[in-house]
């Protein structure tokens, strides 16, 4: 019986390799792993079709302040990226005014209010989701009608309170 | 086909000897960019220590790579409270001994070992980083790739190692130098085609209606500010061309691998296209272009004849 030489097994060894990342690779590329098999990830940036004259809603959350004082609100200190502020706070705000959010946009909306008060020294009372929409045309967004979504009440319970 | 004369073709596609000197013309290029990149995100990465405890769900990779420390049970590998998380403090030390070990890969002491190191500290950081919610696609083909680096003879004719051993072979080649090059450019293939099904598959042709492109140019166009993308999200006759263009060009890039003297036709395109896309867009797509390297065969660029390690 003759033994296969120190290079085939190292060959062997580097085409385990080889198959494992493409095949990883072609994994996330193809099926919804979002971020499980990170750095292998899927490129579908931009996928999403539109056409002239159609609405796009752009949401924007204003806060009103224990000051009575109303403010839009922005990605806070170490929430410079507006995509995490997006993920993290502007699309949980959406879920709870349309009784889809679950524990996690709950805590992330909690969080932020928190991290608010934090920076500004301020509490947040109330929150109103407004859509400010643009049309598509030939000549680029063109701004549309805004409206408000709802109001959302953060206060704080008082000290005490069950 | 036997099992024998498959075994003969894929060895000799993926082993056939190549020149050490284009894999360490590699590692220099894309270890220094991985460098330069790592320490533009500085900020980013650690600014994440501060953010609150509610937004903290580490990647997988992230929680493979701290296990021991976090362990919360079997389902914990995936998602849910994982019960690590590093410092600040930590933070900054393992952001040091990246940048330190990615020196060392750049230069060439103890290459492979430096590469490995960089490999996971890079993976570390990043995957840290993106533990919060968001997470990006310019770096993760970069860091797939210095790794492979670290399982090839890296570091045999560019490096402080070749030298102190006296042994630059620049002219030498090794049948383990061809493949983390041609894994590269297989996932290039892979991931431009993806990119190119993803959008027909949802879109359809329609993507290419000029409107598609016009909108997503428009809205990172004002996100980062950018007064040539809102320029270009009106004009709607070169928005669309750009499309058929964009499309074309992911979904045949694959042909590279095929008909490699194409490479000078598509990278030059796909430079262009990265670098459009950032003066456009600000997505910062940079790190590709440097990792075309892995297409260029330098050693016969640079005109040194063939001799087999």
């Amino acid at each position: 019986m003759t033994r296969a030489p120190a290079a085939t097994w190292g060959q062997a060894a580097v085409s385990a390799v080889i198959l494992g990342v493409l095949g990883l690779q072609a994994v996330a590329a193809s099926a919804s792993v979002e971020k499980r098999l990170w750095p292998f990830m899927n490129y579908p940036m931009y996928r999403r079709v539109l056409y002239d004259g159609q609405l796009v809603n752009r949401f924007v959350v204003v806060g009103r302040q224990d000051d009575g004082r109303e403010v839009v609100l922005a990605p806070l200190d170490g929430h410079e990226n507006y995509w995490l502020f997006f993920r993290t706070f502007i699309r949980p705000v959406i879920a709870l005014e349309d009784n889809s959010a679950d524990a996690a946009a709950r805590r992330h909306v909690t969080a932020y209010c928190a991290a608010y008060r934090e920076h500004y020294g301020r509490t947040l009372t109330d929150l109103r989701l407004e859509n400010h929409p643009s049309r598509i045309t030939r000549r680029g967004l063109q701004p549309a009608e805004p409206s408000v979504i709802g109001v959302l009440s953060v206060a704080p319970e008082p000290a005490g309170a069950s | 086909m036997s099992l024998a004369r498959l075994w003969q073709r894929w060895t000799g596609y993926w082993f056939r000897p190549a020149p050490l000197l284009t894999l360490d013309v590699c590692r220099v290029l894309i270890v220094g960019n991985q460098l330069w990149e790592l320490l533009g995100r500085y900020g980013f990465i650690t600014s994440r220590a501060g953010l609150p405890e509610a937004l903290y769900d580490p990647l997988p990779v992230f929680r493979l790579l701290t296990l021991p420390w976090g362990w919360n049970g079997w389902s914990s590998l995936l998602e849910g409270p994982w019960l690590y998380r590093p410092s600040a403090a930590l933070v900054d030390w393992l952001f040091m001994l990246a940048v330190a070990v990615g020196v060392t890969a750049l230069i060439g002491v103890y290459t492979r070992a430096s590469l490995m190191a960089f490999a996971l500290g890079s993976l570390l950081l990043q995957a840290l980083a993106y533990s919060f919610g968001d997470h990006h696609h310019p770096e993760a083909l970069t860091i797939i790739t210095v790794a492979l680096l670290a399982l090839s003879p890296a570091g045999r004719t560019l490096s402080v190692d070749a030298w102190h051993q006296r042994r630059t072979w620049l002219t030498a080649r090794s049948p383990m130098a061809g493949w983390p090059l041609a894994t590269v450019q297989w996932l290039f293939a892979i991931v431009y085609l993806s990119a190119a099904g993803s959008k027909l598959a949802v879109a359809g042709w329609d993507w290419m209606n000029g409107f598609t492109l016009q909108y997503h140019l428009a809205v990172d166009a004002t996100h980062n500010g950018v007064g040539l993308g809102l320029w270009l999200s009106r004009q709607h006759a070169l928005v669309q061309a750009l499309s058929w263009m964009t499309i074309l060009f992911e979904a045949t890039f694959f042909l590279v691998l095929l008909m490699p003297r194409l490479r000078w036709v598509y990278l030059p395109l796909g430079a262009a296209f990265h670098i459009g896309i950032y003066f456009a867009m600000h997505a910062p797509f940079f790190p590709w272009v440097v990792l075309y390297a892995a297409f260029i065969p330098w050693a016969s660029v640079a005109g040194f004849r063939r001799r087999v390690s």
